[in-house]
């Protein structure tokens, strides 16, 4: 905490050398969620590149309550949920074909390489409803309390474990279904 | 078949690992420590970059040390020229207590024998009258005899 609280005054003295530090030591983190949030390589780099790019800008007036890291996480889960909302509509709208046609802005750089264990997690809880895969992802990988949990939902807490506990629940059906075949 | 509680512990520890090409890597960080660069305000100095809250508390801060500061100047020089130039305030005496022997030999020595009479004579004052028995040159001599 002390040590995040020193970065962001470096940050706010301009200092690239620990907006670097920041990007080097949270970057995986934050790919890490975004990719099990939303099952979607080029989607979880843009949102996280995006992270970064608003931290870039707006670190003047930056204050932190809690960790630097939980203000990522925090940020990243905030956008991922705003691309679901949007991949959503576009759906309802019947403009998802046109969405999952490759343009070269989307074209993936592949700078990034995800494990088999991490793409075997991301496929079974795309399964998932997209608040139950929140709750689970950010209780169980972000290290987040369900209190926070149901704020960023906007539900009560008991909600947000709920949402927690069928999540599970569906995991275990998903992944046992898999083992048996 | 596995439970609930085995998939959120294996959920929790998977080694979910990432891996990022270096070179990609190194230029997003370099394109995103130089938006960061371009945009901090021009001209804003290191404590510019400090939250107003905390600009306010060190303004303070220093209005404080400056007023301790001349307070203790202030003080020293009073101290040091107070005990040279400036007698403390003498408190009012009775009329016996400027009569007494070590009194009258201090404002002799201090004033000689004028003051010595003027401090006689004001001593009377209080008691409303003059001593006629005792002159001052008897008490000089005697003051200087003891």
């Amino acid at each position: 905490m002390l040590e995040d609280q020193l970065l962001i005054w470096q940050l706010k003295g301009g200092d690239t050398d620990a907006f670097c530090q920041v990007y080097r030591r949270y970057r995986t983190d934050l790919l890490r969620l975004a990719a099990l949030l939303l099952h979607d390589r080029v989607e979880a780099e843009d949102i996280v590149h995006d992270v970064f790019v608003s931290l870039a800008k707006s670190a003047e007036g930056l204050t932190l309550r809690k960790s630097l890291k939980g203000y990522l996480l925090t940020c990243v889960a905030n956008a991922a949920r705003n691309r679901n909302r949007a991949s959503q509509r576009r759906r309802a709208a019947g403009l998802d074909e046109a969405a999952t046609v490759p343009s070269p802005a989307r074209t993936p750089e592949q700078w990034v390489t995800y494990s088999e264990q991490l793409e075997r997690w991301s496929g079974a809880l795309a399964q998932l409803p997209y608040e139950q895969r929140e709750a689970v992802v950010m209780h169980l990988r972000g290290g987040v309390k369900f209190g926070q949990i149901a704020r960023l939902q906007g539900v009560s807490v008991n909600t947000a474990k709920g949402r927690y506990r069928y999540a599970l629940e569906k995991l275990r059906s998903v992944l046992n279904s898999e083992l048996e075949s | 078949m596995r439970s609930a509680k085995d998939i959120e512990r294996s959920f929790r520890r998977a080694d979910l690992d990432i891996e990022v090409d270096v070179k990609r890597d190194y230029e997003i960080a370099r394109d995103l420590a130089d938006l960061h660069r371009r945009s901090r305000p021009c001209g804003t100095s290191a404590l510019g970059s400090v939250p107003r809250r905390m600009r306010l508390g060190y303004l303070a801060l220093a209005a404080v040390v400056l007023v301790a500061l001349v307070t203790a100047v202030l003080v020293s020089r009073r101290g040091s020229s107070g005990s040279r130039d400036v007698a403390p305030p003498a408190a009012p005496m009775s009329a016996a207590e400027m009569l007494t022997v070590g009194r009258l030999k201090a404002v002799y020595r201090q004033g000689g024998p004028d003051a010595l009479e003027a401090h006689c004579e004001e001593a009377a004052e209080k008691v409303d009258g003059k001593p006629k028995e005792v002159s001052i040159k008897d008490l000089i001599v005697e003051l200087e005899g003891r």
